[in-house]
Formats: C-alpha cells, sequence, structure tokens
C-alpha cells in the first residue's frame, strides 16, 4: 500500500464518517479546530483496525496527526516495522 | 468579609505583591502586576462605562483577559466572556443580546471582528478596545482606545466597583429555541462558592491550581476567583493542548500542579489513552470534576494511578454558579455501569427533589432537581420570561428560590442525590451543555436544507454524547453532509457541530408523522456497533 492509498482512504473516512472535506492533505485539522477529541479517538480507532499499525502515547504528536499527510507516513512508517500491541484500553 | 470578586486580588497584591498570581504561556503574572494593570484599564474603562455596562472579552485565555475581567468589575460592569472560537453568527446573537459598551479585543480576534463587526450594523454596536499590543494590521477596524492609553493613569486601586448583590457577568448558555441565554451571575454568588469550596478543598497560598475551561464556562470562575482568594498560582492550559494526551499530562507534571479541575471527557480521554504513569504527578492533592458523568472506568484508571490525590465530583448548572453539590469518592464504584452519585449541597444551598407540582419527593422516587440557595443567579438577561419559568418559589417554601435544572434524580436513604439524565433534549458532550433544539435551528435556517434532525446518541466509554445530523436537501439541491457541515460552522460554535451526517431522501416518520427520532438515534448508533442510550 503506497502513502497515496493511506491519503484517499483517511479522506475518504473523514468525508464519510464526519462530513469532513479538508482543503488538501497538508491541511492541519488541529489548528483549523476541525477534529475534536471525540472524532480523534474514532479516527485513530480506525487508523488502527484498517492499516494494523499501534498508536501509542508518544506516537500521538502534532507531527504525526495534525495533517492527513502526516497520519499517512505514520501508517507507512510503522506498516514497515512491527511491534507488539500494548496499548490500553478502556 | 469579602464583598467584590475583585478584592480578592487587590488583598493578595497588598499581602503578598510578589507572588504568581496567573502562569499563561511562559509568562508569569504576579499579584502586583495583575492588580495594577487591571487598576489602569479600570480607569480608563470608567470613563465610558457606567456601572451596570457590559463590556465584552474576545481574548483569548490569557493574563489580559484575567487583567480585562478584574478592570471590568472594579470600573462596576459586567463582564461578558465570549468564545473566540464561536462563530460571528453566534457571538452576534450574544453581543445583541447583551448590548454591550466595549468590546475588548486583540490581535488573534481580527479576521473575526471583520466578520462580526459589520454584522452588528445599523444597531448600537460596542466600542472597540484593544488589550495589550495594537494589532499591526487592522484594516477598517478602528478601535476608540487601546490598553497604552492607561498607562499614564494611576495603578492605585479604586475605591468602588461592583459587589455583592450587582451582577458580575453574563455567561451565555445553550438555548432550546437558537438564541443563547446570558446567566446574570451575581459577586455573592461566585463567593459564597469560593468560600465553601476554598475551606472544603482546603485550598492554599501553596496551591497551583490548573484553569482547565474556557472563560466563557463557568467552572473557569472558580480556578480564577477560587485561587484569587487562596493567594495560590493559577495555571492556564491552553486549549490547543486537549487533543494530545502526552503534552497535557507533561503540563500537569512540569507545572507540578496540586490541583485539578475539568470536566470528566477530558480525564477519561486521557485514561483512554493510558497517558498516566505510575508515581505521575506526586504532588497533585485533588482532582475535581463536573459538567457531565465521569465513567466509571476511566474514574477508577485515575484512582488506580495517583492513589495519593482526593477525587470529587461537583454538579451544578451555571444558573447556581458552578456547582451546587459535591461527592468526595473513597472507592470507585464496583459495577462498572454504575455512577457516582452528586451527592449533597454545599454549604448555602439546598438540593430538592420534585414532582411535577413542584412538590418535595420522598426518598428513593425520582423527580426534577431543584437547587435554592446563595448559588442562585439574578435569572437570565432581559429575559422576563424564562426566568419566571425556571426560577420558582416552591409551594412548601414560599421564601425559597429554586432553579429547576431540568435534570432528573433521587435522594437514596443516605441522603445522597443521584443524577438520572434529563427531562428535555439538552445533551452533554465532552462537558459542553448543548440544547440540540438549538442545533436544529440553526440546521433549519440554512436555504439549502429542506428537512433536518439532530439527535444524539452516547457513546461508549467517554465524551458524553455523539451528535448526529440527519437532513433532507431542499428540491434541486445538491448538498453533500462535507458543504452541509461547513455551513453549519459558520452559525454554531465547534463543540455543536455534529460528529456524524447523514443526507437522507426523507427522513423516518413515525405514527404520528413526526421525525422519528429514536431510529435516527438507532441508525447512527449502529454505525459503530454501539448501543442506542
Amino acid at each position: 500500500m503506497s502513502e497515496t492509498d493511506v491519503v484517499q482512504a483517511l479522506l475518504a473516512f473523514l468525508r464519510e464518517r464526519f462530513g469532513v472535506e479538508p482543503p488538501s492533505a497538508d491541511a492541519n485539522l488541529i489548528e483549523g479546530g476541525i477534529l475534536d477529541s471525540m472524532m480523534f479517538v474514532d479516527l485513530i480507532v480506525f487508523i488502527e483496525e484498517r492499516f494494523a499499525v499501534v498508536a501509542e502515547l508518544d506516537d500521538l504528536e502534532i507531527e504525526n496527526f495534525a495533517t492527513v499527510a502526516g497520519m499517512a507516513r505514520f501508517v507507512i512508517e510503522r506498516n514497515s516495522r512491527s511491534r507488539p500491541a500494548t496499548i490500553h484500553r478502556l | 468579609m469579602v464583598r467584590s470578586l475583585q478584592s480578592y486580588v487587590t488583598r493578595q497584591a497588598e499581602r503578598r505583591p510578589q507572588a504568581i498570581a496567573l502562569v499563561g504561556g511562559d509568562l508569569c503574572v504576579t499579584y502586583e502586576a495583575l492588580e495594577t494593570r487591571a487598576n489602569r484599564l479600570a480607569r480608563l474603562l470608567r470613563e465610558g462605562a457606567a456601572p451596570g455596562d457590559r463590556i465584552g472579552l474576545l481574548l483569548p485565555k490569557s493574563p489580559a483577559a484575567v487583567a480585562a475581567m478584574l478592570a471590568t468589575l472594579k470600573a462596576g460592569a459586567i463582564y461578558v466572556p465570549l468564545d473566540p472560537e464561536s462563530p460571528a453568527a453566534r457571538l452576534e446573537k450574544i453581543l445583541r443580546a447583551a448590548g454591550c459598551r466595549y468590546l475588548l479585543a486583540s490581535a488573534p480576534a481580527v479576521p473575526l471582528l471583520r466578520q462580526l463587526i459589520p454584522r452588528l450594523d445599523p444597531a448600537p454596536r460596542p466600542d472597540l478596545v484593544w488589550m495589550g499590543d495594537v494589532p499591526a494590521d487592522t484594516g477598517d477596524l478602528a478601535a476608540t482606545f487601546c490598553e497604552a492609553d492607561a498607562s499614564a493613569l494611576s495603578p492605585e486601586p479604586l475605591p468602588d466597583g461592583g459587589a455583592g448583590d450587582d451582577a458580575a457577568h453574563l455567561l451565555f448558555t445553550s438555548g432550546s429555541t437558537g438564541a443563547p441565554k446570558g446567566v446574570i451571575v451575581a459577586h455573592r454568588n461566585v463567593i459564597a462558592f469560593v468560600t465553601w469550596a476554598n475551606a472544603y478543598f482546603g485550598v492554599a497560598e501553596s496551591d497551583r491550581v490548573s484553569c482547565h475551561s474556557p472563560f466563557a464556562f463557568d467552572l473557569s470562575t472558580w480556578d480564577l476567583f477560587g485561587g484569587f482568594a487562596a493567594g495560590a498560582e493559577v495555571h492556564l492550559v491552553p486549549p490547543q493542548l486537549n487533543l494530545f494526551p502526552g503534552r497535557l499530562v507533561e503540563f500537569i507534571r512540569e507545572r507540578r500542579l496540586t490541583q485539578w479541575f475539568s470536566v470528566p471527557s477530558l480525564l477519561a480521554y486521557l485514561a483512554r489513552f493510558d497517558a498516566v504513569q505510575p508515581g505521575d504527578f506526586p504532588e497533585l492533592r485533588r482532582i475535581i470534576w463536573c459538567g457531565e458523568v465521569f465513567a466509571t472506568p476511566a474514574l477508577r484508571y485515575w484512582m488506580e494511578q495517583v492513589p495519593h490525590a482526593s477525587f470529587t465530583n461537583l454538579y451544578g448548572p451555571t444558573e447556581t454558579t458552578i456547582a451546587s453539590s459535591y461527592h468526595t469518592v473513597e472507592a470507585p464504584p464496583s459495577n462498572p455501569g454504575a455512577t457516582v452519585p452528586i451527592g449533597r449541597a454545599c454549604d448555602g444551598e439546598t438540593l430538592h427533589i420534585l414532582d411535577p407540582d413542584l412538590r418535595p419527593l420522598p426518598p428513593c422516587e425520582v423527580g426534577e432537581i431543584g437547587i435554592g440557595g446563595a448559588g442562585v443567579t439574578l435569572g437570565y438577561w432581559r429575559d422576563p420570561e424564562r426566568t419566571r419559568a425556571a426560577f420558582v418559589t416552591l409551594p412548601s417554601e414560599p421564601a425559597c428560590r429554586v432553579y429547576r435544572t431540568g435534570d432528573l434524580g433521587m435522594r437514596d436513604r443516605e441522603g445522597l442525590v443521584h443524577f438520572l439524565g434529563r427531562r428535555d433534549s439538552q445533551i452533554k458532550s465532552r462537558g459542553h451543555r448543548i440544547e440540540l433544539g438549538e442545533i436544529e435551528a440553526a440546521l433549519l435556517s440554512m436555504p439549502e436544507i429542506g428537512e433536518g434532525a439532530v439527535v444524539a446518541f452516547q457513546a461508549e466509554g467517554f465524551g458524553g454524547h455523539t451528535i448526529c445530523c440527519a437532513y433532507v436537501a431542499e428540491a434541486g439541491v445538491a448538498l453533500s453532509p462535507a458543504v452541509a457541515r461547513q455551513r453549519l460552522a459558520a452559525l454554531v460554535p465547534r463543540y455543536m457541530l455534529p460528529a456524524r451526517w447523514r443526507a437522507m431522501d426523507q427522513l423516518p416518520s413515525n405514527a404520528n408523522g413526526k421525525v422519528d427520532r429514536v431510529a435516527l438515534r438507532e441508525m447512527f448508533s449502529q454505525e459503530r456497533g454501539e448501543p442506542a442510550s
């Protein structure tokens, strides 16, 4: 799966689930106030399930998750190595 | 005996001028600096504002905003905190209702002001005042004066100002018909809560307390004035940290906070990401929440991670000032489905469980929660009808003025009150109190919308309700959910924007021909496989 595929999948999720259409993959969804905490959790669950990656606390940084492009880079980078899933789930 | 909110700061500035009052961003502000800044500005404001005039504050969460609040009170006026994240259309409604003499703003608000100010014409509009540095590019925005004009004025305390029964601020909450309602909070209302809460929690000079809530919401009133009353440090939590659990816990660690007060959804969000390490926050003594139900699994997580802190649930709407009841949790409920009681009335306040005729109900019966006593505010700004409907006297106690909360509750045999939901369609989402009717009214005001309905379901685990919108576009109009959402974002604040959208050919209707909201809730909640509430 290429970075472009991940970007497309994320944009489709944002559009279909939240009715959100970011102006570009580089648009800041946090500063723009587009994502709130509940949407953020939904989005992370989607990323983890769809791309079989685990986002741990230290990954949840502005650099990774403020833009669709950043999330796609995170997914590709994380897919290239395997890590144990240890994140705490309530 | 303290009679005014501003005197808390004056007293500390006299006793401990160099003690830190506020930390905002990289800025530490001493009590003396806060006091003199507010005194100078108050003298300037007083030249144009009479006692009882309203002054709007369109300022980011910052020491400047706190100085502006104090200056307003010192001038005998009433401050109206405005959320700079709100769209111009909603701020316009609030400013029109409040009828402000001045609007205090700073550089970050310039783009919003460019939309807002023309909307206020031709009605009488507030004079614009720049706080702090005058923005470089203000375009055609003309300010009447700026804070620097006060620099030559006396820094000495002002002899008078608002006190006691005088209104201190108007706080606008969501209204079911689409117009926000302004709750009039008097100095004495806040002083009564601060007096009880600071004594109950033992807030002291040595405390470093969080200020997490935005200034337009009343939890921040205790953070600020409770902190100032004790001579503590008040640490403004930057709103941009909210989405990043790692940064938020780092903030609590670095600032060595001793008290944390927020809506529980934020605490549950941090628990969701297991953000707290064992042994974290050794100096954190109190964790206090208010505004909605704290999901028990998340509460248990916090109690396990921070065993040395006390955990207290506060309850109460804006109409009765910050909070009216409390319950300190000794151990988390053993059943994850059980919730923490809202407890007993704070000193000077009373909780009533009422039948529809406002008669008190015996223990274990469910009725509407009424609140009486020192926190009961003056009512809704220029809205005698709504004030009469919500602020009533009880047939059994004609001297007792009671606010009808619209919340359902029950008093158990031990005398603890339990919250059991709402009578109406008001919901809580991430601690925000929202009338679904306000969102629906805004949606239906959009010309592209033929039919529409806004419903909510209880999300699992944290965050309260998920708001959902189903609509049918006007015949011949193509309206995608993304565009509909964007249009609605110009009318309501972000926290009211539905998180789920569905364009439909027609809305489901029930046997009476009305929109079938139960079916809509089912539809949205099943999207995720979660049960409808």
